[in-house]
């Protein structure tokens, strides 16, 4: 931390001293080129795309807006290029001499990769996408996938190292021996609080409507926070800008439609995805009991562009979907769901002159859960409510041509509702509106071609509780040559929030906050990276990770009603530590891609009272059940011919930890109660391993037309293409004498097909 | 510096992290323990203490089996001056009182002292018992099940302000299969045998807080909830006051069954206040009054309208 302030101090130092150097420098023909890089089809704008100056290292990446400043003292007539995989390099050839600022806009075509066609990409194209805890997840990729019902993002993303699913049923995050809670996700920079359908099946996002996704996996940079552990911050598509175009997909579980185009001068876009079920239960419910009666979900993206100038950009997006079921599961018994999120968010990117680049933003996000049980004419119910306003600014500046600014400020008004009933009665209701604000400041140094400094603070506030925590960050890279990096980083990362959750049901999660008596979780990160291309056209990058946890807060489980308790009276407040190494290999070119990821990961949590031995009050540290020592997954697509593509998922896993049985006894004698009332006694918890989670995931695509009006995509997969009965827990039936333990088995093989058309 | 200089430092930190990792978590040997189960209910007097053992999982167990003979079994207090001791009178390992004329005390603190032969120490709790409860009002001698009438009963509140713990149970006076209400008897009918109708004649509502009845005129109105009612006729209503261990030990025994936040297979002891031993020595404080629930002509059952 100290190392981080001082780097930090001297940055700040230094400002005035680039100011002057700007000038001198400026003096000294001093040039900047900016603008954006786009898909020459949609007009889309491509996020880390590189621009470099032909025969030089200088080169830059664009921005989460496809934006790009170049500064350099380079003089004469130079040629500029652009690049981005999938897409053929543009070159432009500009005078240095003729501006201080020039703009240029380059429009990227897509390549059409003919079979034996193999690009070679240097190291440069994935300038972004190799700095620290970076990693990203193309949306094409997303489709291709073999993915159990319908293709989802989170679950793509559960296929990098590091990032864990907690089982066939959860598209939860767990990044880096993190909960989901530890993760911020965000939506075109709004956050989202529950990002799942179906209990958690699935995530939000309609990969129809996903542009791009980047995941900061650790060691985030200062312009983010809020969350322990990571960020995922998913791009809406902003809609073609040169035609109208569209798509459908017709799937097992949901369909799916887009349409997008040119409006004045920008584009929009509108997605849709609703779940189609109801044919399958109304059939189901003609023989099975406990059907659902009512179950379905949407999620509906929708983002307009505009370009008022040509420097300053308008956009507009929202987002909503909802969940709602309902089951009676027994006579004079049913539940009912309703949870979903909505957001809305507005920005402004403006780019300045002397090399500024801003972006306001205004966002509004709102999450409800509304579960209602009635049982023999008791009802329970819960009302779980957010609303998150907010305005976020930010700049970035290149000073000089060796340091890239990075500012803003974030600020908002949150308000958080809980609400209990039990038999007609509110029994607990608690209403928290807070204050929030964060500040960073972070400098990006390039002194020469192999040192890469940056050093950033942010300040996080939250009014309830007048909590304020400083957070360094630091980060070092050196290139000893062209094909390796090494990377070091440490990062104070805070939350004032918590959410309550289950691995097993995500339909009920609840989000928690920070107030007086209970203070935010916050933890330390360091990394450690290397980077390499060993061979052209493969990449191998090994980081290892380690990093705590303090004053973990999280819903004491043992508190049967809260009635009548002070609000810190809900929590349970403990400690944790993760650490491990996560090793990539990949191949992005060629017919044959695809690639490795192995991680080896530890993590630990502590809480009092819990784990302790018996006649003991000692607690001890326990792997949480997502705890997973050795995760393997191997993606591998073979393209068999221009129309014919092959995909294989084929992941391992340790088993999940849980906690064995070893004896039992009954009370019988309670005086509310003629049960046996059968008891369990315990070890250690979580001290025993299921079997190994193995999986073999299988799909082929066929790219086609649909008489002419259209392109079409017929998708066969496999799931679990060798049927392996992986455990997910197992049950205690002691009903039995002796208990008998019977075996809770993950999703077995499971054939779906689907068809899309592209027009 | 190439890709290969840096093979071995990339390897050798990776071995030595895994084989940091590899501090032992490994799940620990079944022991045996003593299980001792009391409940001191304010009033009554001295309850009987079942003493045995706990049984590995997956063996055929009973209590019987498990009973711990030849135990020397006191229960004392300093605050009443009463000291009770126990006899074994047969062989289910449960010990009675020798004198079933004294009374547990309400407020009074009582130790529980348990010698076994061959153990070295002795087996030790203590419990206070909660204040009286006493139902003041509001006696209904008949309700229509489900209707918008529900049974309250007023009760004495707590003379030192703070918040307690009720269970509520309902004992069927005369309970037949005819007389199960919609949701038990769907409950018993789907079960395939593994529930039997002995397993309604009692039923509990779970630990619900004192806050859950406040009236708003500083009294506390307890509220049947239908839930717990599993047979029309005539039944007892029983409401009791927890003390701390029953408290504790009740709302950690049913996280064990599910239900909770912890995640499938996340399973924690019982929270035990027994020393030398796993189990519950507890109190409570109850109140009992009659009613008869009678069926509601305008109920039909049918599945949730979309």
């Amino acid at each position: 931390m100290i190392l981080s302030i001082v780097i930090l101090v001297l940055s700040i130092g230094q400002t005035e001293v680039w100011a002057q150097q700007s000038e001198i420098l400026a003096e000294a023909q001093q040039t900047t080129l900016q603008g954006y890089v786009r898909d020459a089809e949609t007009g889309e704008t491509l996020l880390l795309a590189t621009v470099s100056i032909k025969g030089t290292t200088k080169g830059v990446t664009t921005n989460g807006s496809g934006y790009y400043s170049l500064t350099t003292d380079l003089t004469g007539v130079q040629i500029l290029q652009a690049r981005f995989i999938g897409y053929n390099t543009v070159e432009q050839e500009i005078d240095l001499d003729s501006e201080p600022t020039i703009r240029l806009d380059f429009d990227l075509p897509p390549e059409n990769l003919t079979l034996e066609e193999i690009v070679v990409e240097s190291e440069r194209d994935k300038e972004a996408l190799k700095n620290i805890g970076v990693a990203q997840v193309k949306t094409e990729q997303i489709k291709k996938l073999p993915a159990v019902f319908e293709p989802d993002v989170f679950r793509s993303v559960q296929l990098l190292p590091g990032v864990k699913a907690a089982s066939d049923y959860s598209s939860g995050l767990y990044i880096r021996g993190g909960g989901p809670d530890q993760t911020l996700i965000l939506l075109d920079e709004t956050t989202v609080y529950n990002p799942s359908h179906f209990f958690g099946f699935f995530s939000t996002f309609n990969p129809d409507a996903v542009k791009d996704i980047r995941l900061f996996k650790g060691g985030y940079p200062a312009e983010y926070g809020g969350r322990l552990g990571s960020v995922l911050s998913v791009y809406n598509k902003d809609g073609n800008r040169n035609q109208r175009a569209g798509g459908l997909s017709i799937g097992l579980l949901a369909s799916r439609a887009y349409i997008e185009g040119p409006v004045g001068d920008g584009s929009y876009m509108f997605a849709v995805r609703r779940s189609t079920l109801e044919p399958l239960l109304a059939a189901l419910r003609q023989s099975i009991d406990a059907i659902p009666t009512t179950f379905y979900f949407y999620d509906i993206n929708g983002k307009v562009t505009q370009s008022v100038s040509e420097n300053d950009q308008l956009s507009v997006a929202f987002y909503s979907g909802t969940d709602v079921v309902a089951l009676p599961f027994a006579d004079d018994a049913d539940i009912r769901l309703n949870y979903g999120n909505r957001t809305l968010s507005s920005s402004w990117k403006r780019i300045l002159p002397k090399n500024w680049f801003t972006t306001l933003t205004f966002t509004g996000s709102t999450y409800q859960n509304k579960p209602q049980f009635t049982i023999a004419g008791t009802p329970f119910s819960q009302r779980n409510e957010i609303s998150d306003v907010s305005i976020k600014f930010d700049a970035e500046h290149q000073p000089s041509p060796t340091h890239d600014l990075k500012m803003g400020l974030w600020a908002g008004n949150m308000i958080l509702k809980l609400r209990n009933r039990f038999d007609g009665e509110e029994t607990f209701r608690n209403r928290i509106q807070a204050n929030y604000a964060s500040v960073y400041f972070q400098d990006e140094w390039r002194p020469n071609d192999r040192w890469v400094a940056r050093a950033g603070i942010r300040v996080n506030a939250f009014s309830e509780g007048n909590y304020i925590e400083p957070e360094p960050r630091v980060s070092l890279e050196f290139r000893p040559n062209a094909s390796i990096r090494l990377q070091a980083a440490y990062g104070r990362y805070s939350q004032f929030l918590t959410l309550i959750s289950n691995e097993a049901f995500s339909g009920f999660d609840t989000w928690l906050t920070v107030d007086n008596g209970v203070p935010p979780a916050y933890g330390d990160q360091w990394i450690l990276g290397i980077k390499t291309e060993p061979f052209q056209g493969y990449g191998f990058d090994v980081e290892f990770y380690a990093r705590t946890m303090n004053n973990l807060f999280e819903l004491d489980p043992f508190l049967p009603d809260a009635a009548g308790l002070d609000y810190e009276e809900l929590f349970r407040f403990g400690e944790g530590y993760a650490y491990g190494v996560e090793v990539f290999l990949e191949r992005q070119v060629g017919r044959f891609t695809g690639f490795i990821g192995y991680t080896y990961g530890v993590t630990r949590r502590k809480f009092p009272g819990f784990n302790a031995a018996i006649g003991s009050n000692t607690p001890r540290f326990y792997p949480p059940k997502y705890d997973r020592t050795h995760d393997a997954n191997i993606v591998a697509t073979y393209r068999l011919s221009d129309r014919w593509t092959a995909n294989a998922v084929f992941s391992y896993g340790t088993g999940q930890a849980y906690t064995e049985p070893l004896g039992r006894t009954q009370f019988p004698s309670q005086p509310w109660s003629n049960e046996e009332n059968d008891v369990l006694l315990v070890g250690k918890v979580n001290a025993s391993r299921l079997p190994a989670n193995h999986r073999l995931d299988l799909s082929f695509s066929r790219q086609g037309r649909f008489f002419d009006l259209a392109d079409s995509e017929f998708q066969i997969q496999v799931i679990n293409a060798y049927s392996r009965r992986n455990v997910w827990f197992y049950q205690y039936d002691f009903d039995k004498n002796p208990v008998k333990q019977t075996t809770v088995p993950l999703l077995p093989i499971l054939p779906a097909f689907s068809y899309t058309l592209t027009f | 510096m190439n890709t290969r200089t840096l093979l071995f430092p990339i390897v050798y930190t990776f071995c030595a992290i895994t084989l940091w990792g590899c501090s032992p978590y490994e799940q620990d040997t079944y022991q045996q323990e003593y299980i001792v189960e009391a409940y001191l209910i304010e009033g009554k007097s001295f309850p009987d203490v079942t003493l045995t053992t706990s049984g590995e999982l997956f063996d055929s167990f009973t209590l019987r089996d498990q009973r711990v003979d030849g135990a020397t079994i006191i229960i004392e207090s300093g605050d009443t001056g009463q000291l009770m001791t126990y006899q074994q009178i047969d062989t289910s390992g449960i010990y009675t009182p020798t004198d079933t004329t004294q009374k547990i005390q309400a407020t009074a603190t009582y130790q529980l002292t348990i010698d076994v032969p061959d153990k070295d120490s002795p087996i030790r709790a203590s419990t206070t018992v909660p204040e009286p409860l006493t139902v003041l009002g509001g006696i209904t001698d008949r309700v229509v099940y489900q209707s918008s009438e529900q049974l309250e009963i007023l009760v004495s509140g707590s003379p030192t302000g703070q918040q307690r713990f009720f269970i509520f149970n309902t004992i069927a006076q005369d309970p037949k299969e005819e007389d199960l209400t919609p949701f038990y008897k769907a409950t018993l009918e789907d079960s395939d045998g593994d529930v039997v109708l002995e397993d309604f004649y009692k039923v509990s509502s779970g630990i619900l807080n004192e806050a859950n009845f406040f009236d708003g005129n500083g009294n506390t109105v307890l509220r049947l909830p239908w839930l717990a009612v599993s047979f029309y006729g005539r039944n007892a209503i029983v409401a009791n006051v927890l003390d701390k261990n029953s408290y504790d030990f009740v709302r950690s025994q049913s996280v064990q069954l599910g239900g909770s936040t912890l995640s499938p297979g996340e399973i924690q002891n019982v929270i035990n206040h027994v020393d030398g031993a796993v189990g519950i020595f507890g109190s409570i404080s109850s109140d009992t009054i009659y009613t008869t629930i009678d069926r509601n002509p305008l109920l039909e059952f049918s599945p949730v309208d979309p």
